[in-house]
């Protein structure tokens, strides 16, 4: 049980991480439209359906 | 053979035949603007648009290339950035985008465009951000083959409200990720912890373990539930309680206590319960926002109802907020009036439809005064600004219905009658258990009465309202109605008197032709389409009255102000205007003839034609129970046939907006719940005053964005619609309400017999709030 003290304090600094990389994505505006990237992947599907005949 | 328009899903008028192909299909189109758009759009290799859109298009009016300005250095400061080497970031509000598929559309076809390095489209916000190397390709090019595709745009312009509730949603949402995140971890602990105390747990384990939990929720109490400290103590200093009491209350009670247990290694922690209720109130708080901050961006956007730009006699093209009293601006026939002016040369007509309902176009000449907003019809002309601003004639009004909005009763929600002294009785309650137990079992004292408050946190009852309310406005957006005023939908459902304005709510607003007379061996049909060739080149309100699907093609012919138009087609010398101008000796009643050299062939008489379904509209109306009048600034006699074919008894004519606002005063005076519908300007102060006042889409500006309720495909059927669907939504509204107040009868005296752990309170509370939103969320289908 030894390991929980290296384990427990790498779980808090993973925290940290993905805490931050979420305020970046927030502030860079990856959240501002959600409407739009939603069906962003239909369109590009049926463009290159085109361009293959 | 379907009716709608493949590209705008408009009616396609009689006898017309104009169609695009389609996957192999001919489809329909109802006018050629639709058409060129959807050739462009399918044969650009664009047709994903049309499979995957969700909405209609609009259909592209024909409106004059203008794009030249976004080329003016001065006209781009506003809305233009500089960025690395000769790119430049320009951002648009495009009119017409209704779904993803016209961002999509949108960002193909201008990112085929060479020297475009980046387009970017938010649908929510109307908002075209674009890069693009000012060496090697124009603005105007850029803004013209927007055009191309049926769209308009304008210059960016941040409203402020808008920017500021953008910023507060960032900011929460990022409350809500971070407390969500939190969650997960400190609940990996909060197992342990649990399985710990039924099998056992070394000690120091136990307490590293809490060391943790509490490390990772300070950031979520200190930061993630600030707002509702902030709040609470708000409430405090104005003396009333508030929903953010208890709650904030509960959290800082369980953990501060959670932290009392840590550092002396006894007790209970409850960081797994502070940072689980944290996390679904700001989950609701975060839905809140969303439904209001895309409301604030409606508001925005129809606000702007002044021209954006002015060509100054001097400067050129500049923004129309650089002009100044005295400057001198130059109009050309088809643009509105950039400011309040007075006429110093050349000479036009107005329409000053805007202001006053009045559709025909007024004549102006030197010294005349013209104002804001109103358009010049026919010819160009130069202006001295006498006012600009809110000091100008429509402004002035705009002020006028800010009174009026203030002077208007506020809408008192139920649950903000209730809450104050539910707030008041939870944390008696509270205190009352907490001292009952501590006479008894004072460990188990504390856990009971946190689980009193938070197993009755009235998260349930808040969110009855605001979430029907919500759901039901996504209902309204799918039956082309916008609300823009969510308090609007429970006065409608209660609405007893509704009084229509004629011009452009009943009527469409515009001229059109109601019976030919006939003088010649000539066929009526070839006619209209000889008239429709020459009132092509006009820009006249009437002109739009002669819309045949293939008119004859003039190859020049010049509109005399005031008069008409006239052409030459092979020898024949052709006119449309006023009978006599045609022919001074005539005494035709008609408003239109068409002459073939100098003779009168054909008499048009014209009317505002009432729209369609409005008879059948007011007959639901009546047997929902709701009374039906009608005011208009209109002469008597057409009011009284407009009445009486719609079946309505009471009705005004000559109406001032004086009169119309008095008349509903003493409406509501005597008690009745009244709906305003009007479009024009006059009607605007009406509208402010109104329980409930909608607007048609093609209404004035101002009128639009003070309305509560939008028609955006302006059926006359959507008015008995919206009061259905209003009381539906009330219908709703009690449900939720019951059942978050038997939720709570129900779990408060288990909670204060101490039946319900700290953790199962939570998520009692927020099971309660889920069966409130899914309950409100069928509304929105």
């Amino acid at each position: 049980m030894e390991s929980l003290y290296l384990l427990i304090p790498l779980a808090l600094v993973i925290f940290a991480i993905i805490v931050a990389a979420l305020f970046w994505a927030v502030r860079s505006g990856q959240f501002d439209d959600l409407e739009r990237e939603g069906t962003r992947i239909l369109f590009d599907d049926d463009l290159e359906g085109k361009d293959d005949q | 053979m379907n009716d709608t328009c493949f590209h705008c899903n408009d009616p396609i008028p009689e006898n017309l035949n104009l169609t695009v192909e389609y996957q192999g299909d001919r489809k329909p189109v109802c006018c050629v603007g639709c058409q060129s758009v959807a050739q462009l759009i399918l044969n650009g290799g664009l047709s994903a648009y049309y499979a995957h859109r969700d909405a209609p298009a609009e259909r592209p009016d024909r409106v004059a290339d203008d794009s030249a300005v976004f080329d003016d250095a001065a006209f781009q400061a506003a809305f233009c950035q500089p960025c690395q080497g000769s790119l430049v970031e320009a951002a648009l509000l495009v009119d017409g985008i209704n779904c993803a598929a016209c961002a999509w559309l949108i960002e193909r076809h201008l990112g085929a465009i060479d020297g475009v390095d980046q387009v970017r489209v938010n649908v929510a916000r109307k908002r075209l951000v674009l890069r693009f190397n000012v060496n090697s390709v124009k603005l105007s090019r850029i803004v013209s083959s927007l055009s191309d595709i049926g769209y308009q745009v304008s210059p960016w312009s941040e409203n402020s409200l808008e920017a500021l509730s953008a910023e507060q949603g960032k900011r929460l949402l990022f409350k809500l990720g971070l407390a969500g995140i939190a969650f997960l971890q400190v609940m990996m602990f909060a197992v342990a912890l649990y399985a710990g105390d039924y099998s056992g747990i070394d000690e120091s384990h136990q307490s590293l373990m809490r060391w943790f939990s509490l490390a990772i929720s300070v950031p979520v109490v200190l930061y993630s539930a600030s707002p509702f400290f902030i709040g609470a103590l708000s409430a405090f200093k104005a003396r009333s309680l508030t929903m953010d009491v208890p709650i904030a209350v509960a959290i800082a009670l369980a953990w501060s206590a959670s932290i009392w247990a840590t550092v002396t290694r006894s007790g209970e922690v409850y960081y797994d319960s502070v940072v689980m209720f944290t996390f679904f109130l700001l989950a609701g708080r975060y839905l809140e926002h969303l439904a209001l901050h895309k409301e604030h961006g409606e508001r925005g956007r129809l606000s702007s109802w002044l021209p954006d730009r002015a060509y100054h006699q001097a400067r050129g093209w500049v923004p129309a907020l650089s002009i100044v009293v005295g400057d001198v601006v130059r109009v050309s026939a088809g643009d509105p009036f950039p400011a309040d002016g007075m006429i110093i040369s050349g000479q036009t007509h107005a329409d000053e439809s805007l202001l006053t309902g009045e559709h025909k176009p007024i004549a102006k000449s030197l010294h005349d005064e013209v104002l804001a907003g109103t358009v010049n019809v026919d010819s160009v002309v130069e202006v001295r600004v006498t006012a600009t601003g809110e000091q100008c004639g429509a402004g002035r009004i705009h002020q006028l219905l800010v009174d009026a909005m203030d002077a208007k009763p506020p809408i008192t929600q139920l649950v903000d009658r209730i809450s104050g002294w539910f707030v008041g009785s939870i944390l008696l309650i509270a205190s009352v258990t907490y001292w009952v137990w501590y006479q008894t079992e004072p460990n188990h004292a504390l856990w009971v009465a946190l689980s009193v408050l938070v197993v009755t946190c009235p998260c349930a009852l808040s969110l009855a309202t605001p979430v029907a309310l919500t759901s039901s406005v996504h209902g309204y957006r799918d039956r082309n109605i916008l609300v823009s005023n969510t308090s609007a939908i429970p006065e409608l459902g209660g609405i007893q008197t509704v009084i229509f304005d004629k011009t452009g709510t009943l009527t469409l607003g515009r001229p059109s032709v109601v019976r030919v007379n006939n003088l010649s061996a000539f066929d009526s049909d070839y006619l209209f389409r000889v008239a429709a060739g020459l009132e092509a080149f006009s820009n006249h309100p009437i002109a739009k009255a002669f819309n045949a699907a293939s008119p004859i093609p003039f190859a020049s012919a010049e509109v005399v102000v005031g008069k008409g138009v006239e052409g030459r087609l092979e020898d024949d010398h052709w006119q449309i205007g006023r009978p006599l101008w045609l022919d001074s000796s005539s005494n035709s009643t008609a408003d239109v003839a068409l002459a073939r050299n100098g003779v009168i062939l054909i008499e048009y008489f014209l009317e505002d034609e009432i729209r369609q379904g409005g008879r059948d509209a007011i007959e639901q109306l009546k047997s929902l129970g709701v009374e039906v009048k009608l005011a208009s600034g209109d002469k008597l006699d057409s009011v009284t046939t407009t009445a009486t074919y719609l079946g309505i008894e009471d009705f005004k004519s000559e109406c001032t907006p004086e009169e119309k606002y008095q008349w509903l005063l003493s409406l509501q005076k005597m008690g009745r719940r009244v709906m305003m519908v009007g479009d024009g300007l006059n009607d605007v102060p009406v509208i402010g005053a109104a329980n409930v006042s909608v607007a048609m889409a093609s209404g004035a500006g101002l009128a639009r964005c003070h309305a509560d309720v939008i028609v955006m495909d302006e059926r006359l059927d959507a008015f008995p619609e919206m009061i259905r669907f209003a009381r539906r939504t009330q219908q709703k509204i009690i449900q939720n309400l019951a059942w978050a107040l038997g939720y709570n009868a129900l779990a408060l005296p288990l909670a204060v017999m101490g039946f319900v752990p700290p953790w199962a309170a939570a998520i009692g509370m927020s099971a309660s709030s889920l069966v409130v939103v899914l309950n409100a969320l069928r509304l929105s289908r």
